[in-house]
């Protein structure tokens, strides 16, 4: 359970590095307490089961996909399909998203979760080959084993086009920085327009949970795990999520929202197709 | 109560067609404190009315106060320290069930009728627009001047930090975030009347790191003329190629929306941002 725990703290640090990003290195503990000192509101009509639901299966997909999640050759829970579980708590995520927009009865939380269905459409295939391919080339979907099937060449190395495709979707599935379009500023917050009080503060605890475990599930499938010099395995494995965890914080300040009816055709013409030709690299290679 | 002194406000900031001094002083100060703003009311209990909203606005106005979370504060836009409003009874609001027509495809689809403003983030003061939507996409448009000024504040002489004042809210429609606020940051040394030494060099970076942008580009690209106006505004910013604002009538504004998805429509508008503090046709 200590890994659990370690990514929940990663999770409020990597909120507190986006806010440093802007001079405010305090302010997810500032939010957390202007967020529960803040009356819960209602909208009109609102369904209100539906949105406690989506909303409070966020942080729950996020901590349960956190389960699985390897420091070194220990996880909490020692799955043998840790990349199904992962990839199943990811889809949990989308109705969180969808219920919690579509239960408040608001048009711009309704054309939240909408975007967010499109944006699922579009880095889920290209995301599920992603992880495919890693789990092809340790013949294995167990979390433990494909970081230590990395010997002596990272799969980060030697199939970088689904080690790209995994980072782009990491950012989508917790709809960050440029995947943000679901909770954009365009719709009044989308998704979180009308989500007040401690409802908004558990949703946005859930994103920084997603996006902190899409970030150390990369170090398993991607970066050797908990291979390195000098530190013990269970200690690279954390120093490496930070690492691609602080890299994903970073591209909210660098890039713009993404829109779907945009992005939706590269990802189906670019990064299927990219991770397709990868996978069928890497089993030219392993088998 | 020690945990509410510790937090960090987020104001909800409305602005009035007469508004733009007001809300310039309230995001200097906001920006001093390390206070974020909140981009929908549900967010925060604070809110701050900037200028003198006429009746149709301040009406719009009481029913977002209202709607607000407890405990509620409204503030002057001179003094963020704020005074409680009181309790007020919330409304009693309703929203209609939708109805339904033919979308483009031909698919019976659900008709919303939701309105842009004239209160809500990042959007042109005064200004309201009626949209009938279906799924995102625009079927139609109305576009009203709810507040109007008698009198621009963005007269010639500012004219860099006008430019730098709609790009801010450009960029933060765009969801660029980091950009909207290093215009904001650079619209305020211009107006201080910064060293021009100084200042020019920081323009010319923030332009480029603008014009660059692949990803905003790819986003503006086909999206009616907002590139070309976004274009125009980073050149302006250049003393010696600007030139005279351009401004195009708010009637034609419906036929520019219809057809654009939710996104791209706010990004039309936050291009052509109109000015209503210069009168009813700005």
């Amino acid at each position: 359970m200590v890994e659990v725990v370690v990514l929940g703290m990663l999770a409020v640090a990597a909120a507190s590095l986006n806010g440093a990003f802007a001079g405010r290195p305090a302010e997810p503990f500032q939010e957390a307490a202007r967020l529960l000192t803040l009356q819960r509101r209602r909208t009109a009509r609102a369904d209100v089961l539906l949105t406690r639901i989506g909303v409070v299966s966020l942080p729950l997909a996020a901590a349960l996909a956190a389960l699985v999640v390897p420091f070194g050759d220990r996880a909490a829970v020692g799955s043998g399909v840790g990349v199904v579980w992962f990839n199943a708590m990811e889809v949990v995520a989308w109705g969180a998203v969808w219920l919690a927009g579509w239960g408040v009865n608001s048009a711009f939380g309704l054309v939240g979760g909408y975007r967010f269905l499109a944006q699922g459409l579009a880095y889920e295939l290209p995301h599920m080959f992603a992880l495919i391919t890693a789990a092809l080339a340790a013949h294995s979907l167990d979390l433990r084993i494909i970081g230590e099937a990395q010997g002596g060449l990272w799969f980060a190395v030697w199939m970088p086009a689904a080690f790209a495709v995994y980072l782009v979707s990491a950012l989508a599935m917790a709809f960050w920085g440029p995947f943000g379009h679901p909770v954009g500023g365009d719709a009044a917050g989308g998704v979180l327009a009308e989500l007040s009080g401690p409802d908004r503060l558990v949703f946005l605890a859930g994103r920084y949970g997603l996006l902190t475990v899409a970030a150390a599930v990369a170090v398993p499938l991607f970066l050797g795990g908990g291979a390195g010099p000098w530190l013990p395995a269970w200690l690279w494995s954390p120093v490496k999520t930070c690492a691609v965890l602080a890299l994903l914080v970073w591209t909210r300040r660098r890039f713009p929202v993404l829109r779907m009816d945009r992005a939706m055709t590269v990802a189906w013409t670019v990064l299927i197709p990219a991770t397709v030709l990868q996978m069928l690299v890497v089993a030219i290679v392993v088998v | 109560m020690g945990l509410r002194r510790f937090a960090a406000q987020r104001p909800f900031v409305v602005s009035a067609a007469d508004g733009t001094r007001d809300r310039l002083a309230v995001e200097a100060q906001m920006r001093r404190r390390r206070w974020r703003p909140a981009l929908s009311p549900a967010e925060t209990g604070m809110l701050v009315v900037c200028g003198n909203p006429g009746a149709a606005l301040a009406e719009a106005i009481d029913v977002v106060w209202r709607d607000m979370p407890e405990p509620r504060v409204r503030a002057s836009a001179r003094d963020l320290d704020g005074v409680t409003g009181g309790s007020r009874p919330a409304l009693e609001l309703d929203a209609d069930m939708a109805d339904r027509a033919d979308d483009r495809d031909g698919l019976r689809l659900d008709v919303l009728h939701v309105p842009l403003g004239p209160v809500l983030s990042h959007w042109p003061a005064g200004l309201r627009v009626d949209l009938t939507l279906q799924g995102d996409v625009v079927q139609a448009a109305e576009v009203t001047a709810v507040d109007t000024g008698d009198g621009t504040f963005w007269t010639e002489g500012r004219r860099a930090a006008s430019r730098l004042d709609s790009l801010s809210r450009f960029l933060h429609v765009a969801g660029w975030e980091a950009a909207a606020e290093r215009a904001a940051v650079l619209r305020d040394e211009a107006l201080s009347g910064a060293d021009d030494e100084v200042l020019a060099p920081r323009l010319a970076s923030f332009a480029r790191r603008v014009r660059w942008s692949r990803a905003l580009r790819w986003m503006m690209r086909g999206v009616g003329d907002v590139q070309e106006r976004l274009d125009g505004w980073l050149r302006d910013l250049d003393p010696a190629r600007g030139q005279a604002p351009r401004s195009e009538p708010l009637a034609t504004l419906p036929s520019l929306l219809e057809g654009a998805e939710l996104g791209q429509a706010r990004l039309i508008v936050a291009s052509l941002d109109p000015d209503l503090g210069a009168g009813r046709d700005g």
